[in-house]
C-alpha cells in the first residue's frame, strides 16, 4: 500500500504545466538524460491523468453501453518534455515527410510477454499508413519512431491510459509508449489497433496539435473511427474476429454517437477543452461527478467530423495540410473555418457545402465544435431508446427512453463544478404532439440529481394514442435552464417490431392541415429508398428492401418533408441533408442494429433583426443563437461590452465573463457604447411553443416567440400540479405561483458623461414584445416553467378556463408623473374588500429600487407600484417621487380605471393641499430630488 | 410499466466487501426490520471510494458502497440519527472517520452526498438577507453532508468537513435554508484552511416573499458619508481624466456604476461639502468593487 503513494507523490512533483489541449501534457524531467525505467516519470503523469480521465468517462460509458461492459477504452496522449521549465526542442530539420517506426529492445521497454505483439503493432501501421496519410495528411515531421512499451494500468478494469506519443522523448527521437490490450485471456486486437492508429495520429500531427479539442480530440477520433470501418483494414487486421466485443464496440465508448446525433447536439457541449482544466489539473480532481457529459463529448466530436468525411473523404488531410504550412492557424477559429472552406472549394466547385449548408453555417450548428469558453450553468440530457419488451402484447410497448442528465456549472475561467439543482430534483415535462402536458408514470415526473446527474426512463404507452405512434417533446428544467428532446414514441420499435427501425425521427413546427397528411420522404441520390409517413409528428420505418445495400453504404441522404392537404396538394416544407452514419458497420449502443434518429424542425433556422440602444439595454431573444459568444451574437467590440443576468436565487447579478450564452426566452441586462442593428442567426420558434424555467424569486425573462405575446399565450407549468395549466395572466392574478405585476425597463435620459442612458425606471408590463426583458416574480419553491404558445397553436393546446380575479377591485386610480425632459413614472393605488395596509399577495406589486430614472411609489412598509387597501370612508397614500430634476416642471395625472371617490386630495410636502378632479392633473416644481406627497380618497367604502 | 433505475442496477453489480461492527446510531434494533435509506459517499480526492467506504448506523446496520458509483443502500433502525462512514485510502494511511448527522430516519429516503477525505476540517460562515444584509438565524447549513445550524447572529460553524490539502474542495456541495427564504448553494472552492478551520465568508439568502424586482447591474459602488448630507450629491466617475459615468448618491447614501473594466477616478460633489478622490481599478467587469467616500464640510 505504500507503493502508489510514493508515486502519487511523485507525480505532484514532476508534473509541469498542463497543456491547453486533452490530449496534451507536459512533464518537466529536470536534469535527467534518461526517462524510462520503474518510475518513469512520463508514464506516471500520463497515467494519473488518464485515472482522472476515466473517472469522468467511464461512468457515463457504462451507462449508456450497458452491453459493452468489458470494452476497453484509452485515452491517446501527446507528452512534451521540459527540463527544469525549459521546453525540450525537437529537431527542427526534419519536415513533413514518412516516417518508420523501430522497436525498443532495452530491458523494461519489450513487448517480450506476447512475442506476436510487436508483429500486430507493425501489421497495423503497415496496413494503415497509406490510410493514415490520405486521410490525415503526411507527418508533420519526418523519421523513425522509437515504439517502447508501459503499463497503462489505472485501476479501471475497462480502460487504461493508453498510447503516448513523445516528439522527443529526451534523446532528440520520437516514441511511442504502448501498452498491451489484454483482456478475458486474450489480447483485445480491436481495441489495440485502434488505440495504436489514434496514437500514430498524434505522431502524424507532430508538435503542432490544434489549440481546440473540437479540432484536436476530433479530428483524430474521426479519421481512426473511418480507418478501423475500413472492411479490407479490418479484415488485414482480423478485426471483429475475436470473441471479444469488437471493433465498434470500441468506437461506441468514446469515438462516435452514430445515429443520434441530432439528439445530443446541445449547447453545453461546447468548450475549448473537453475536460475543464480544474478536473484533470495536478492537484485537482474529479470528485463530485457521476460521470459528466466527456464521454459524451468525445463521440460528438468524432462524429461531427465523420460527417465531413462523408462528403469529403480527404477533408481532415487538406485541412491538416494547409494547417502544417501555417501553424498559426491552430488556435485561429476564424482562419480554421476560412481554410475549411477552401477545402470544399477545392474538392466541389459547385456546390461547396456540408449538408447543403456554406461550412460556416454548419461550424455554427454544431454545438460540439464551439471553441469559446462560454459560463454559466447548463443541462444536457442525452436520450437512448431501449428496446421494447416482447412479451407486452396486450398493451403493445413501445419501448423505453433513457433519459441520462447532467447539469454542471462553468466559470469564466472555463473550471467545471457539478451543484445539484435547488431542492435536489428537477421536474421533466412530457408534452404530446399537440403540446398538452402529460404522464407517462408518477416516477417519471420528478428526476433526483446527486452529483449533477439524474435520470428518468420514462416509457410512453401505445394505449395513450390506441396504438399509434407520437411525437413527445420532454423538457428538462433545472433552475432557469431548461433542454428539450423529441422523441418518437412508437417510431423506434414496438413489442410487435422489435428491431430496431432504421430511420425515425421527429417532425416539429409544421402541422398537417385537417384531412391533410404529412410524410418524410428519404433519397439517397435520386432514389426514394422509403417514404415514412408522420402520425402525430413521429415516423419509424425501415428502408424498401431493395434499397437497403445503397442505403447501408450510402454516407448521405436527403430528408424532405412534405405536407399534403385534403385535396392532395403536395408541398415540401423542409428539405435537409444529412450525413449519416453507414449502418452496416455499426452495431450500435445496445448491441442492436443501429438507426438513423433525425429531428426535423420545419422553419427553426432564421435571423432575427435585433436593435440596440446606446447605453443600458434589457433584452431577450425570441430566437435560440448558435453562437455563445455574446460579442459574436451582437457584433459588438468585446472590451466595450457589458453583459449580466440575474440570478433569483442567489439574489444577485452574474455579469460577464461569468454569465451564460444568450437563450431563447432569457433576459439579459447589456450596455453598449452605441445604437446598432444586428441580424442574430439560431433556431427560432414561429410555430413551436417554447419552454422558459423560472426558479424562485425574480426572473428576468425574455418573449420566446418572434411576434407580441398575450399572457394569456404563456402556460404556467407547476411541479406539484399536473392537471391543465393557467395561463400567465391568471396564475399572476392569483398571485400564488407568480408576481401581481411584472416589469420592463425603460431607459433614462442620457448621463451628461457618458451622452446614453445608465440608468432607467421599471414600469409594469401588459404583454411580452420580442427583444424586450422582462421582470417576473416565482413564488414557487419549485419554481416553474412557462411555455410560450405561438398564436397558431392557442386554441389547440389545453389550459384551465379563466378564473376570476381573487378579489374584486372596488375602486382604483393609476398615477403617472411626467418631466419635461419625456421622464416619465407611474403606480396604481386602490380599494378592494379584504385588503390591508399591508402587502398583498394578489393585489399588491412591489416595485424595483431606485436606479437613477424618475420613480414613483407608494410607501408603506415598503415601496409598492400596487398599493390596495381595505374600504373606508377616507384612505391616504403616501406617493414619494424620486431622482427628481430640482427646478423642473412636472405633471403628475390621476385616471380613474375602476370605480369612484366622492372627493380625492393631494397635499405636498409644504404642507399645502389641494383638490384633485377624477382624470385631472397636479403640477409641481421640486424643490428636491425627493418629493412626499399625501393622496387621500373620501367615500371609497366599497 | 417498466422502469429501469441505473443506480441500483450498478449497485447490484457492484461487489461488496467486509462487513464491520458498527458505532453510533440513534437507537438499536434490528436492521433487517428498519427502513431503507440510500445515500452515496464521495472522496474529495478521487470520487468514488477504492475501495469502497463502509456506512454504519448504529450497531447492527453496516453495508459498503458501490464501487462503480460509490452508492450504498442500507436498512437502519427508525429514528436513525446519525450514519458513520468509515474509509482506508489505497495510498495508505489510518482509516479514516466521518461523522454525518440526519433528521431522524421515519420512512425511506435518499440521504444525498456524504463526502469524505484524507482530512477533516471545520467550516464557518454567516447567512445574511440579500436584500437587507441582515443576520438570519436557524438557517440549516449543510457542507459536504455535514449539518449545522446558524445562531441569531447568522454565524454557523459544522465541524467533520472532508477535506485534502491536494485538491482543496473542488466540488464540495454546500446547500444553506431558511423558512421564508429560498434554499441556495454554494462552494468553498479554493477557500484557504488555517489550522484545521475555514471560513466562507457570507452567503446570501433571497427572500421568498421578496416582492420587489431587484434593480440594475453595478460592479464599482459605494457608500457615500456621513448619510445625513450625502443623498443628491453627485458623482463622477473619470477614465484618463475624461468624465465617463455621473450617478446621484441615493437617499441611502450608496451610488452604484456598470462599468467595463480599467482605472477610474471617483470624485464627489456635494454643496458645502469637499471629498477626496480617489482611484479605482476594476480588473475584470465581473469583479464587484465598494469604494466608500467620506464628505467633509467646508
Amino acid at each position: 500500500l505504500r507503493a502508489p503513494r510514493i508515486i502519487l507523490t511523485l507525480i505532484v512533483a514532476i508534473l509541469g504545466i498542463a497543456h491547453a489541449q486533452t490530449n496534451t501534457i507536459t512533464v518537466d524531467i529536470g536534469s535527467s538524460r534518461s526517462i524510462g525505467g520503474p518510475n518513469d516519470p512520463v508514464a506516471a503523469a500520463v497515467r494519473a491523468r488518464a485515472t482522472k480521465i476515466a473517472a469522468l468517462t467511464v461512468p457515463a460509458k457504462r451507462r449508456l453501453l450497458k452491453k459493452h461492459p468489458n470494452t476497453i477504452i484509452s485515452f491517446p496522449t501527446r507528452v512534451l518534455l521540459t527540463r527544469n521549465g525549459v521546453p525540450v526542442a525537437t529537431r527542427s530539420t526534419r519536415g513533413p515527410g514518412q516516417i518508420t517506426i523501430t522497436f525498443n529492445h532495452t530491458a523494461g521497454a519489450t513487448f517480450d510477454i506476447y512475442p506476436t505483439y510487436e508483429q500486430d503493432l507493425t501489421n497495423v501501421f503497415n496496413a494503415t499508413e497509406s490510410e493514415m496519410t490520405r486521410l490525415f495528411g503526411a507527418p508533420f515531421q519526418a523519421g523513425t519512431i522509437l515504439v517502447s512499451n508501459y503499463d497503462a494500468t489505472i485501476g479501471y478494469q475497462d480502460a487504461v491510459a493508453g498510447g503516448i506519443y513523445l516528439p522527443n522523448n529526451g534523446s532528440d527521437q520520437q516514441e511511442i509508449r504502448f501498452p498491451y490490450y489484454f483482456i478475458s485471456g486474450q489480447i483485445d486486437v480491436d481495441a489495440m489497433a485502434i488505440d495504436f492508429i489514434h496514437t500514430l495520429l498524434l505522431a502524424y500531427q507532430g508538435t503542432s496539435p490544434y489549440a481546440y479539442d473540437a479540432f484536436e480530440e476530433g479530428l483524430a477520433r474521426a479519421v481512426t473511427a473511418t480507418i478501423a470501418r475500413e472492411p479490407e483494414i479490418q479484415t488485414t487486421l482480423g478485426l471483429n474476429a475475436s470473441t471479444l466485443e469488437g471493433a465498434e464496440a470500441v468506437l461506441a465508448s468514446t469515438y462516435d454517437v452514430y445515429g443520434s446525433y441530432d439528439w445530443d447536439n446541445q449547447r453545453g457541449l461546447g468548450a475549448p477543452r473537453f475536460i475543464a482544466a480544474n478536473l484533470i489539473g495536478p492537484t485537482d480532481s474529479p470528485a463530485g461527478t457521476n460521470g459528466g457529459i466527456y464521454n459524451l463529448r468525445y463521440r460528438m466530436a468524432g462524429s461531427a467530423w465523420l460527417k465531413v468525411l462523408t462528403e469529403y473523404p480527404t477533408f481532415i488531410a487538406s485541412l491538416n495540410t494547409i494547417v502544417a504550412a501555417n501553424p498559426s492557424l491552430t488556435s485561429n477559429v476564424p482562419g480554421l473555418i476560412a481554410a475549411a472552406q477552401t477545402v470544399l472549394n477545392a474538392d466541389n466547385p459547385t456546390n461547396p457545402t456540408v449538408e447543403n449548408m456554406p461550412f460556416a453555417q454548419w461550424f455554427a450548428m454544431q454545438y460540439i465544435l464551439q471553441t469559446n469558453n462560454s459560463a454559466g450553468t447548463k443541462v444536457i440530457a442525452e436520450v437512448v431508446p431501449e428496446p421494447p419488451d416482447p412479451t407486452q402484447t396486450a398493451v403493445p410497448d413501445f419501448g423505453l427512453f433513457d433519459v441520462e442528465t447532467n447539469y454542471f456549472a462553468t466559470d469564466s475561467s472555463g473550471n467545471e463544478t457539478y451543484p445539484n439543482p435547488n431542492g435536489g430534483v428537477a421536474y421533466p415535462l412530457y408534452l404530446d404532439n399537440a403540446y398538452n402536458r402529460f404522464s407517462p408514470a408518477a416516477q417519471d415526473d420528478v428526476m433526483p440529481f446527486e452529483l449533477g446527474y439524474g435520470s428518468v426512463t420514462p416509457n410512453f404507452l401505445s394505449s395513450y394514442t390506441g396504438g399509434l405512434m407520437y411525437r413527445v417533446a420532454i423538457d428538462i428544467p433545472v433552475n432557469d435552464q431548461v433542454t428539450r428532446i423529441f422523441v418518437p414514441a412508437g417510431g423506434v420499435s414496438t413489442s410487435s417490431n422489435p428491431t430496431t427501425n432504421e430511420f425515425y425521427g421527429t417532425v416539429s413546427g409544421d402541422d398537417p392541415p385537417a384531412g391533410g397528411s404529412e410524410d418524410v420522404k428519404v433519397l439517397v441520390g435520386t432514389d426514394l429508398v422509403t417514404d415514412a409517413p408522420v402520425v402525430d409528428g413521429a415516423f419509424g420505418v425501415n428502408i424498401l428492401s431493395q434499397f437497403d445495400l445503397e442505403y447501408s453504404i450510402a454516407r448521405k441522404i436527403e430528408a424532405q418533408v412534405w405536407v399534403t392537404d385534403s385535396l392532395g396538394n403536395s408541398t415540401m416544407v423542409l428539405d435537409r441533408f444529412v450525413d449519416k452514419p453507414k449502418t452496416g458497420s455499426a452495431t450500435s449502443l445496445d448491441g442492436t442494429q443501429v438507426g438513423l434518429g433525425l429531428d426535423l424542425r420545419v422553419g427553426s433556422l432564421s435571423g432575427y433583426p435585433l436593435t440596440i440602444s446606446a447605453g443600458l439595454n434589457a433584452i431577450g431573444f425570441p430566437i435560440d443563437p448558435f453562437s455563445s459568444d455574446a460579442p459574436t451574437v451582437l457584433n459588438v467590440d468585446p472590451s466595450q461590452l457589458l453583459v449580466s443576468r440575474y440570478d433569483g436565487i442567489t439574489g444577485q447579478y452574474l455579469l460577464n465573463p461569468s454569465v451564460e450564452p444568450f437563450k431563447i426566452g432569457h433576459g439579459y441586462f447589456i450596455e453598449v457604447p452605441s445604437s446598432s442593428s444586428v441580424t442574430v442567426t439560431g433556431r427560432s420558434s414561429a410555430t413551436t411553443p417554447v419552454s422558459v424555467a423560472l426558479e424562485p424569486g425574480w426572473n428576468l425573462v425574455g418573449c420566446a416567440l418572434p411576434a407580441t405575446t398575450q399572457g394569456t399565450q404563456v402556460l404556467v407549468y407547476d411541479a406539484n400540479d399536473l392537471s391543465t395549466p393557467l395561463d400567465f395572466t391568471d396564475t399572476s392574478s392569483a398571485g400564488t405561483l407568480l408576481g401581481n405585476t411584472f416589469f420592463q425597463f425603460t431607459p433614462g435620459g442620457p448621463d451628461p458623461a457618458a451622452g446614453y442612458p445608465t440608468t432607467g425606471s421599471f414600469t409594469a408590463a401588459t404583454q411580452f414584445v420580442p427583444g424586450q426583458a422582462y421582470f417576473v416574480f416565482c413564488a414557487a419553491s419549485t419554481g416553474v416553467v412557462l411555455e410560450f404558445v405561438p398564436s397558431s397553436l392557442s386554441s389547440s393546446v389545453k389550459k384551465r378556463a379563466p378564473v376570476a380575479p381573487a378579489v374584486p377591485v372596488s375602486w382604483q386610480v393609476h398615477v403617472g408623473v411626467a418631466g419635461s425632459a419625456g421622464d416619465v413614472a407611474d403606480c396604481i393605488i386602490g380599494v378592494a374588500p379584504g385588503a390591508t395596509s399591508g402587502f398583498d399577495r394578489a393585489l399588491d406589486s412591489g416595485m424595483p429600487p431606485s436606479v437613477g430614472g424618475l420613480q414613483l411609489v407608494s410607501q408603506t412598509s415598503q415601496a409598492l407600484y400596487r398599493d390596495f387597501r381595505g374600504p373606508s370612508s377616507s384612505v391616504s397614500y403616501t406617493l414619494v417621487a424620486s431622482n427628481l430634476k430640482v427646478g423642473k416642471s412636472y405633471n403628475m395625472s390621476f385616471i380613474a380605471q375602476v370605480g369612484a371617490a366622492l372627493r380625492m386630495t393631494i397635499r405636498n410636502q409644504a404642507g399645502i393641499t389641494v383638490n384633485v378632479q377624477r382624470n385631472g392633473h397636479f403640477y409641481f416644481v421640486p424643490t428636491a430630488s425627493t418629493q412626499t406627497f399625501t393622496v387621500t380618497a373620501v367615500g371609497v367604502a366599497g | 410499466l417498466r422502469q429501469i433505475h441505473f443506480a441500483v442496477a450498478l449497485a447490484a453489480l457492484s461487489v461488496l466487501a467486509c462487513v464491520c461492527a458498527g458505532c453510533g446510531g440513534g437507537g438499536g434494533g434490528s436492521a433487517g426490520s428498519g427502513i431503507a435509506i440510500t445515500g452515496t459517499v464521495t472522496d474529495v480526492v478521487v470520487g468514488i471510494p477504492s475501495p469502497v467506504a463502509e456506512v454504519q448506523a448504529g450497531a447492527t446496520a453496516q453495508t459498503t458502497t458501490s464501487t462503480v458509483d460509490g452508492s450504498f443502500s442500507l436498512t437502519v433502525p427508525s429514528g436513525t440519527t446519525k450514519l458513520v462512514v468509515i474509509w482506508e485510502s489505497s495510498t495508505g494511511g489510518s482509516p479514516v472517520s466521518f461523522t454525518f448527522t440526519i433528521p431522524p430516519v421515519t420512512a425511506a429516503e435518499d440521504v444525498g452526498e456524504l463526502w469524505i477525505g484524507p482530512a477533516q476540517v471545520t467550516a464557518s460562515g454567516t447567512a445574511i438577507d440579500s436584500t437587507t444584509q441582515a443576520p438570519i438565524g436557524g438557517a440549516t447549513v449543510t457542507l459536504g453532508g455535514v449539518t449545522g445550524t446558524t445562531a441569531s447572529n447568522g454565524t454557523f460553524t459544522v465541524g467533520g468537513v472532508a477535506y485534502a490539502a491536494s485538491s482543496q474542495f473542488p466540488n464540495l456541495p454546500g446547500t444553506i435554508s431558511a423558512p421564508n427564504y429560498i434554499s441556495a448553494g454554494f462552494e468553498p472552492g479554493t477557500a484557504a484552511v488555517t489550522n484545521g478551520a475555514l471560513s466562507v465568508g457570507e452567503i446570501e439568502l433571497t427572500p421568498s416573499s421578496s416582492t420587489i424586482p431587484p434593480g440594475t447591474p453595478y460592479n464599482l459602488w459605494g457608500r457615500v458619508s456621513p448619510l445625513k448630507s450625502s443623498p443628491g450629491a453627485t458623482v463622477t466617475l473619470s477614465l484618463n481624466g475624461t468624465p465617463y459615468r455621473t450617478a446621484t448618491v441615493g437617499s441611502d447614501g450608496t451610488y452604484y456604476f456598470w462599468v467595463p473594466a480599467g482605472t477610474y477616478t471617483i470624485n464627489v460633489v456635494q454643496t458645502g461639502f469637499t471629498a477626496p478622490t480617489i482611484t479605482a481599478t476594476l480588473t475584470s467587469t465581473n469583479q464587484k468593487l465598494e469604494e466608500d467616500v467620506t464628505l467633509t464640510g467646508t
